[in-house]
């Protein structure tokens, strides 16, 4: 048998950006009946995850596993029901109005749909200044050549700042919409499924514009997206979500080479292979996810999983250390190491 | 990347519809219509406020012996351009008179109209909640209930005056207002780049101020032309009921009034003060059409 898990470790521990602990989010649902109790949905059921500074950590999960929520939660763009996420040392969860503000320039969110993160009735360069109107940098000059020469460090011509957005293509766009993050320059970039609404050409030059940025302006990503094949080229470790939470987390190489959760499995094996003949022996996945308003009791995944016993229906599975940096949160981890490897290219 | 515009074609789009254009509709081309429209209203604006200078007679004026008198163009004497009614008052002069008072009634109630209702909507969009099914019960009230017979009830119980009068024509036509600038203050609230200057750290006035009402405004503003007219026929309404602009004053609706008692004898009283009101609603509609393609830059 080969050995199964990639035990590359530095010596350095490197330096945590962000800790997020235990992190709860519920939605209250509607009412069903005039009595009735509103029932919750827990989107995040327990979140934890470190962030290092330089890195990229890709979230990845099918549409409504809560990756987006998760990220929206560590930039508190919504409160969290319970949990703790530590930025810099410091609590998030517990900030006042007035320490938020400064926060608020240590991170920043690219989102999924660059025509709909612009104001369409503003011009181009007007928004990419905004933030440093708001965080008052600078005088009026300063701000312009701020702009100017963020918008080149985004490849992008200097007519294009007089244009409305509509008038941009989407490449265009969303090159905009990363420029206006990265203008007060953030230690964080929450990245939504940034990519997912280009074109595949489209998407290459802004994955590797990202790239370029991060190593210049030392910049940390959370990458957060449903394509496989984007975050293995841009992440240094990847998390996988299914049903509001993690259910593995390694480093990119060790995830998609080995993968123990019978999800990511699945997951890995969906993605399109560029071989007409390569087709067999997919681990496919049937079925939809669970409605979070009734989640499966033990694992949530066991409704789906090929793997399934008892266990797996009545005992949540604990999210483990299997392997040196490598956790998974599934019974049959161990049973499964090296057994079936998926075929990736 | 036009596929890009496509696949997502109303995002950031606040405009409910994005047809062209009536005046384009009617390939027109359009210009020689809205000068037209801007000239009319422009000379409207200009009578109602500089009308005094030259109206020929006191508008309550009666000349007994000089009762309705054909205008100039139905064989009537230049003394009295456009005839003179019943009381034989001169059609001009009241009309000028009439002019004045109904404009101001006009402006200043869709005015009263789109500020409270915008207002109010938006402070349902913003706080949810409670005060916002409140509101929103108000608004169903406001709906249900024929709004003549509230006008006669508010101008019966509190009596006849101008400035009542404006309120109550101004009251009308609120929850319209209400209702779109809440909805579209919802929608605005969830788009990304509302999101985006949140996560910057602007203050809530400063994003309503600088990113939510740019993006809406256009819509109430083509609410308000569409509701301007209205106010004008309301007023109108109240006037020919009895209930509106008390003699001696004079608007468009009270001599409209008048003239119906007239219509087959001497129809050019009731038609003078007819067709202003027509050709101002029509180009208050134009205008209001050429408003929304102006306003949106996505439509240039």
């Amino acid at each position: 048998m080969k050995k199964a898990i990639d035990t590359n470790t530095k010596a350095v521990k490197p330096e945590i950006l962000m800790e997020v602990r235990d992190l709860v989010r519920h939605f209250i649902g509607p009412r069903t009946s005039f009595f009735g109790k509103r029932k919750i949905a827990h989107a995040i059921n327990g979140v934890s995850f470190d962030l290092y500074a330089g890195e990229t950590l890709g979230l990845v999960g099918e549409s409504g596993c809560g990756k987006s929520t998760t990220g929206q939660l560590i930039l508190n763009l919504m409160e969290p029901t319970s949990g703790s996420v530590t930025f810099l040392g410091k609590d998030i969860t517990t900030l006042n109005k007035q320490e938020w503000r400064s926060m608020r320039r240590e991170m920043q969110l690219v989102f999924q749909n660059p025509l709909g993160a612009l104001n369409p009735r503003l011009t181009i360069g007007s928004q990419i200044r905004e933030p440093l109107d708001i965080h008052n940098i600078g005088d009026a000059d300063e701000r312009n050549a701020i702009v100017l020469e963020m918008f080149e460090a985004v490849s992008l011509p200097p007519h294009l700042l007089e244009r409305y957005p509509h008038q941009l293509s989407g490449g265009q766009q969303q090159r905009v919409v990363i420029a206006r993050a990265l203008i007060i320059s953030p230690k964080l970039v929450v990245c939504d499924e940034s990519v997912s609404a280009l074109d595949v050409s489209v998407q290459a030059q802004v994955v590797n514009l990202l790239v370029d940025l991060q190593k210049k302006l030392g910049l940390t990503y959370l990458f957060i997206t449903h394509d496989l094949s984007v975050v293995r080229h841009i992440s240094n470790r990847i998390a996988v979500m299914y049903l509001g939470r993690i259910v593995e987390l390694a480093d990119s190489e060790t995830l998609l080479e080995n993968p123990l959760h019978p999800y990511t499995r699945a997951l890995i094996s969906a993605v399109p292979v560029p071989d007409p003949r390569a087709r067999a022996s997919r681990a496919t996945i049937k079925g939809e996810p669970p409605n979070p308003f009734n989640p499966p009791s033990g694992c949530a995944f066991n409704a789906r999983c090929p793997h399934a016993d008892d266990k797996c229906r009545t005992v949540l599975p604990d999210f483990r250390e299997l392997a040196e940096k490598h956790m998974v949160a599934c019974h049959h981890a161990e049973a499964l190491v090296g057994n079936q490897k998926p075929n990736l290219s | 990347m036009s596929l890009q515009h496509e696949t997502t074609p109303a995002t950031g789009q606040m405009t409910p519809t994005r047809q062209p254009s009536l005046i384009k509709r009617w390939g027109l081309s359009g210009e020689w219509l809205v000068s037209s429209a801007l000239i009319y209203i422009g000379f409207v604006l200009f009578v109602a406020v500089f009308g005094f200078l030259f109206q020929p007679y006191p508008h309550t004026q009666t000349d007994l012996f000089n009762q309705l008198a054909p205008p100039v163009f139905m064989g009537g004497s230049w003394t009295n351009i456009l005839g003179t009614d019943n009381l034989g008052r001169d059609v001009l002069s009241r009309l000028i008179k009439g002019v004045q008072l109904s404009v101001l009634i006009g402006v200043i109630g869709t005015a009263i109209g789109a500020v409270l209702g915008s207002f109010l909507g938006i402070v349902a969009a913003h706080f949810r909640g409670w005060i916002e099914e409140v509101l929103m019960m108000l608004v169903d009230v406001q709906v249900s209930l024929p709004f003549i017979i509230f006008a006669l009830a508010v101008l019966a119980f509190v009596g006849n005056s101008l400035t009542i009068l404006i309120i109550v024509v101004g009251i009308d036509g609120w929850e319209r207002y209400a209702r779109l600038s809440r909805s579209m203050v919802l929608s605005a609230n969830q788009k990304d780049y509302v999101l985006a200057v949140r996560s910057l750290g602007l203050s809530n006035f400063k994003i309503y101020h600088r990113h939510v009402l740019p993006n809406i405004m256009g819509t109430l503003i083509v609410q308000a032309t569409i509701n301007l007219p209205g106010v004008i026929l309301l007023e109108s309404t109240l006037s020919f009921l009895g209930l509106g602009v008390q003699e001696p004053m004079t608007s468009l609706g009270q001599i409209l009034g008048v003239g119906r008692d007239y219509l087959i004898l001497a129809p050019w009283i009731a038609v003078a003060p007819g067709m202003v009101i027509f050709f101002l609603t029509l180009s208050i509609a134009i205008v209001g059409d050429w408003l929304r393609d102006r306003l949106d830059p996505t439509l240039k």
